[in-house]
């Protein structure tokens, strides 16, 4: 009778041992992880060429230019799938973006994406009006990173300075954009370009040209020798801000 | 005998409601808290007002760290013997402000600052004059290395927000807490200056602050070529428009008006009877009735 219960205790130790052995195979290092790390990736351009500061380039209206400063917010990033809903948004999300300093490519780090599909990704020019009321802000958003306006509370978007010959005239051109009413936000399928969702599945990165003769282009062609000098919204900032809006970034790669 | 055993859940239960009864009843029956002296005044929620950060903020304010000529401080214009206002006439000579050194009290209470209204937020503004060139003159990052070089405010800076590394926001919250905590607001006994004041002047300069703070043009005439508000706006409406000061320690913080083209209050309320139009007030002794009252804020 003892020896029974002895066999039974024994068999039933062993089928659990077995068990922990079994569950215990799964360890956290070998699970998939829910969430991967994306990288936004910038190859600056001007007139389809590789931004080089302070180079002159000819625009579509036969302009020259050239850029001896280019900074600028992008915020609020997100993936999102428009069938399923599900989406992901990157927690304070603002990006000073110092285009000269590595204008071939500039990297933007997206934490915690999540592995699901999704079919577009959304980003917004400059600082939205929950953060562009009050300087009190850390991060890219600080004061001392040089974009906050000094004549009113808030952020200059972009800050984009050069020089320009047009028609024979020459001189400097200085755009600062800025304001809510400067606020854009623009999206871009993963459909066209990969005629299929991005499935996130491992880390991986959305790569993007950014050529800034479109702040010249269109809906708003600037001609240089008349529109020269912006320093707000309301003097000619959103046209620029709706040039930039419909161009500056074109979605080339995502992997 | 037995030896009485312990009741470990009856001694649990005791200690439990022991517990509840401190949490729920002794905040209420021991008030040994100390009286928060900043209690009643404004402050955003992720700038509340301590005394370390007020302690911290007037250490800055007083230092003449702040300017890249190492002789001005934030008190070289907002003089407490002034109203914490000040003339012009201590600005470098080449500077290109014409408008008034406004006084800084009551401003917890503000929704707006600078004569034009352009700042939303104490915390925004108050960098703009340390970076001016027409003011203190100092960049963010220069002010950074010179506030990290000093010890006695890193130390400040730990009591006031757990760290010694001192940042723009600290520099920012620091100083909004000790400005908000500059407030004069005397509760004055009916006179008949009182009952002129609230009569003629009230409707703008209300409350207990002596100001709605609104943007409007004022009854005088504009003078020179600041058109104020609409700086900000490019809306023509509010061409020469201004914010409506506070006149706390009014008698102090002459000449008055964003230009300073007002010498004394005197004259000031002899313009004003003149322009709103407010016949009562031509009779000289009403407007010293009126000047009295002014003089007590």
């Amino acid at each position: 009778m003892i020896r029974n219960h002895f066999t039974t205790f024994l068999k039933h130790g062993l089928l659990a041992v077995l068990c922990i052995g079994l569950f215990s195979d799964c360890r956290p290092d070998d699970e998939v992880p829910q969430f991967v790390t994306y990288l936004l990736r910038i190859t600056h351009k001007a007139s389809g060429s590789p931004l080089v500061a302070n180079q002159v380039y000819t625009d579509s209206s036969g302009q020259t230019y050239s850029v001896s400063k280019l900074n600028y917010f992008i915020s609020n990033i997100k993936f999102r799938n428009k069938e399923t809903g599900e989406y992901y948004h990157e927690v304070a999300s603002y990006h000073l973006v110092n285009a000269l300093r590595n204008p071939a490519n500039t990297e933007i780090i997206l934490r915690n994406v999540p592995r699901k599909k999704f079919s577009e990704m959304e980003l917004s020019f400059g600082v939205d009006n929950s953060a562009n009321h009050s300087t009190d802000n850390i991060g890219d958003l600080d004061p001392g990173n040089g974009m906050a306006w000094d004549w009113k509370t808030g952020y200059k978007f972009m800050e984009l300075e050069g020089n320009y010959t047009s028609d024979g005239q020459s001189g400097s051109y200085l755009y600062h954009t800025g304001e809510d009413a400067c606020f854009r936000t623009v999206t871009f399928s993963f459909k066209n370009l990969l005629s299929n969702d991005l499935d996130v599945v491992k880390d991986g990165q959305v790569i993007f040209d950014a050529d800034i003769a479109s702040a010249f282009g269109q809906p708003n062609p600037v001609d240089f020798k008349v529109f020269n000098n912006v320093m707000s919204a309301s003097a000619g900032g959103a046209k620029i801000a709706d040039n930039n809006a419909r161009a500056f970034f074109k979605l080339v790669g995502a992997q | 005998m037995p030896v009485p055993s312990l009741n470990w859940l009856a001694l649990s239960r005791y200690i439990f409601l022991r517990l509840l009864c401190g949490l729920i009843f002794l905040p209420a029956c021991e008030n040994k808290e100390p009286e928060n002296p900043f209690a009643g005044i404004p402050s955003p929620g992720n700038n509340p007002i301590t005394a370390e950060g007020v302690a911290f903020g007037k250490a800055l304010f007083q230092s003449e760290l702040l300017s890249s000529d190492g002789k001005t401080s934030c008190f070289t214009c907002h003089r407490p013997d002034s109203g914490f206002s000040g003339s012009i006439n201590h600005l470098n000579p080449h500077s290109k402000i014409r408008r008034q050194i406004p006084s800084l009290f009551n401003l917890a209470w503000s929704p707006s600052f600078f004569w034009d209204a352009r700042e939303e937020t104490l915390e925004s503004l108050i960098l703009k004059p340390i970076q001016s060139p027409d003011e203190m003159n100092l960049s963010l990052p220069l002010l950074l290395k010179k506030v990290n070089q000093k010890q006695e405010l890193k130390q400040m800076c730990r009591a006031a927000f757990q760290t010694d590394s001192i940042g723009t926001v600290h520099v920012a919250r620091a100083l909004a807490q000790f400005i908000r905590t500059i407030v004069q607001q005397p509760e004055l006994p009916d006179s008949e200056g009182k009952t002129l004041f609230q009569k003629h002047c009230a409707k703008c300069h209300s409350g207990k602050t002596t100001s709605d703070f609104q943007i409007r043009k004022s009854v005088l005439a504009p003078s020179g070529i600041d058109s104020g508000y609409f700086r900000i706006t490019h809306l023509p409406e509010d061409v020469y428009s201004f914010r409506t000061p506070g006149l706390a320690a009014v008698s102090k913080t002459a000449p008055y008006m964003h230009d300073g083209r007002v010498s004394d209050l005197d004259l000031l309320v002899k313009m004003y009877a003149k322009a709103l139009p407010a016949k009562e007030l031509e009779d000289p002794d009403k407007r010293s009735e009126l000047v009295r009252f002014l003089k007590t804020l």
